[in-house]
């Protein structure tokens, strides 16, 4: 029994640590979250103390039948009356909330789509979209309006340190905006079960200063540097990878997994799970399914020696 | 408890009544004796019972014409290679070892069935008798291509089936000792082009074409049909007993032919959607391009690898029905099948009909 208290206490403690801490406050719509949290542990605290208070009195008390009446008042106002006060104004308190966190009014624009098990994002500019996949970089200090949908079946997404969540329905557009007041590497995750790899569905989001912001955002709006005649683009261009991915300034075009054009400069490989380094790119192409099971990309065992190996060695590239 | 001492000494003599029966099988299943009276004629009226029942529920694909001359010249082609030894074809009689069978197979005509229980015999068999079930498992298209025949057997007469069996009159020599029709019983070359044609180009549809086609795919395919790794009725009869060295022979001479594709478009299908799906594929239905593997940057009609054959100008008939293979199965064991089969795991029928569309007309 001792232990399975400490067992239940340990996880709870450790939904707290870390990156993924939805008490972090890394986040302006995380806070106000929280405040409500903490409002609402402390006035059910209160409630619980003097329901609990009242029915041991209630125990006690010898029956009186002449107040009768006055038992019947405090009923209609301390059950009927204070409940509907209280779970009304916190209803509206909640609903403020969210008209806030879900306001369309960002100065930045960035639209995530679920698909099994990734995310495709899209940053809104002055200059056009810009693609990207699988990791989310947002200026620190800015309120940046998230446009969520699915393109297959019911995702949710979750920063928990900078806010959320909201759920990304297939056919709607859903509404999110996060604050980040904090720098850092915060994780994001799919938060609605949606399939065999959901628990594989994650991104990162990094907060960073404004300025590297616009420098990271410039940079990844630029087309790939891809050099003629390079042998990993031509093994990439042969195996057909071209049919699902785009690099842009290439042939490779194609609109069914993540954008690859900048794939080097993200932190994560295989929609936040490993991190980007050759060993993994190899396996990733090799063992697809290993690394990440039921997912749409096919793997390529034949794939080996050389030819593997320029392919890796150009991914690793694209920065 | 008297009943009960009679039932009991009842269903102990019909026990051993029936293990003698077992034992001495006085019954004579010897082919050379004849059923007893009524006994064919009622086993031969299940048959056909359970042939029409069956076929009831089954339709035509809709890309399957069963008027189509290049299906019933395929049809023709496989009954020479998989039909004829046994039962005969117009104006060749059955050799006399399969008159020693019981049931005796006979000698058909076009009034036995209607062209979906054809389908359904050619595609299931009968059990207890020597009738084979389609020998490409999974294969429900191929035998279509008999349902089209064999409504017409009847207007064949001997050259007429030769012609439209192996595109020549004479075809089939019946000079010789001989038991068990194709391979071998026509020339190697001729084997092939009564499907494929002499030029390599498929017949006007009748099989698909080959000419210029690069010769690693095709040796890959023909080892693939002959070790049973890739599905089909038609092929894997035929390529089982080649030799790797004929395999290997085969391939180069179909491709170092030349010829340009004409295919022949079904029906329907969108060519001008097919050809937008098959350049950029589609974001949303998670469709690959076809043409990412299937096109090189030069001339848009070969492949990028030789491993991957050329589609452009193949028939519509041919894309579709291949479409739908690598869709719904059976998918070739073979190395690079999984890539193709992951391509077609979200088309739609639409897809495929404007794919197949879009492929045809290319030239």
């Amino acid at each position: 029994m001792k232990s399975l208290a400490s067992l239940a206490l340990v996880l709870f403690l450790a939904g707290c640590e870390g990156r993924h801490n939805w008490l972090a406050g890394a986040g302006e719509e995380a806070r106000s979250v929280e405040t409500l949290f903490w409002v609402l542990l402390a006035g059910a605290a209160v409630i619980w103390t003097l329901v609990i208070g009242a029915a041991t009195y209630a125990h006690r008390a010898e029956a009186k039948p002449e107040r009768e009446q006055e038992a019947r008042r405090f009923i209609i106002w301390g059950g009927v009356a204070l409940p509907v006060l209280v779970v009304g104004g916190l209803l509206i308190w909640g609903l403020l909330i969210l008209r806030d966190i879900t306001a369309d009014d960002g100065a930045l624009t960035v639209r995530v789509d679920g698909e099994r098990w990734w995310w495709r994002v899209i940053y809104d500019t002055p200059e056009g979209p810009v693609t990207t996949a699988n990791e989310i970089r947002l200026p620190l200090g800015e309120r940046a309006l998230f446009r969520l949908t699915a393109d297959d079946v019911i995702h949710s997404f979750w920063v928990p340190a900078l806010g959320g969540k909201m759920d990304m329905i297939p056919g709607r557009e859903t509404t999110l905006a996060l604050t980040p007041r904090e720098l850092g590497n915060w994780g994001g995750l799919c938060a609605e079960f949606c399939g065999g790899a959901h628990a594989l569905m994650r991104f990162d989001a990094i907060v960073m200063e404004p300025e590297a912001f616009d420098a990271w955002l410039a940079h990844e709006a630029q087309p790939a540097q891809v050099a003629e005649g390079d042998a990993g683009f031509a093994v990439f261009d042969e195996e057909g990878c071209g049919a699902c991915h785009t690099i842009r300034g290439t042939e490779a075009q194609g609109p069914v997994g993540p954008d690859l054009t900048h794939l080097a400069s993200r932190d994560k490989l295989g929609a936040g799970i490993y991190d980007m380094t050759a060993d993994n790119m190899a396996r990733w192409i090799t063992d697809t399914h290993e690394m990440k099971p039921d997912i749409d990309m096919p793997a390529y065992p034949g794939l080996q020696g050389e030819r593997l190996d320029a392919l890796v060695t150009f991914l690793m590239s694209l920065e | 408890m008297r009943l009960k001492r009679w039932i009991i000494a009842a269903m102990g003599g019909a026990g051993v009544a029936g293990a003698a029966f077992f034992w001495f099988a006085p019954y004579n299943i010897a082919a050379s004796v004849p059923h007893l009276p009524g006994v064919g004629e009622v086993l031969h009226q299940y048959l056909r019972n359970a042939v029409r029942v069956r076929a009831d529920r089954v339709e035509v694909p809709r890309h399957v014409d069963l008027d189509d001359p290049a299906l019933i010249r395929l049809g023709a082609g496989h009954f020479a290679t998989g039909c004829q030894t046994c039962h005969g074809a117009p104006g060749i009689p059955r050799n006399p070892v399969v008159e020693g069978m019981r049931p005796e197979p006979p000698m058909l005509t076009s009034e036995d069935f209607e062209p979906e229980e054809f389908w359904w015999v050619a595609r299931h068999g009968f059990k207890y008798t020597g009738m084979p079930s389609w020998p490409g498992e999974g294969r429900d298209d191929e035998p279509w291509a008999l349902a089209a025949f064999l409504p017409r057997y009847d207007s064949f007469d001997r050259a007429g089936y030769e012609d439209v069996a192996f595109g020549r009159a004479g075809g089939y020599e019946s000079d010789g000792v001989r038991f068990g029709g194709l391979p071998g019983a026509i020339p190697q070359e001729l084997a092939c082009a009564r499907c494929h044609g002499e030029d390599g180009l498929g017949r006007d549809g009748t099989a698909p074409k080959l000419a210029g086609q690069s010769e690693e795919w095709l040796a890959q395919v023909l080892e693939a049909y002959a070790k049973g790794h890739r599905e089909s009725g038609f092929m894997e009869p035929i390529a089982m007993p080649l030799s790797a060295e004929s395999r290997a022979g085969i391939a180069a001479r179909y491709a170092a032919m030349s010829g340009a594709w004409q295919g022949r478009a079904l029906p329907f299908g969108d060519a001008e959607r097919g050809r937008a799906l098959a350049q950029r594929g589609d974001e949303h239905e998670d469709i690959a391009s076809c043409a990412s593997c299937h096109e090189n940057g030069d001339d848009g009609l070969t492949p990028k690898r030789a491993d991957t054959p050329r589609i452009a100008g193949q028939d519509g008939y041919w894309l579709v029905n291949w479409l739908q293979l690598y869709r719904d199965g059976p998918v070739p064991d073979t190395p690079r099948a999984h890539l193709m089969q992951a391509a077609a795991r979200n088309l739609t029928e639409q897809d495929i009909d404007d794919l197949a569309a879009y492929y045809a007309q290319r030239q």
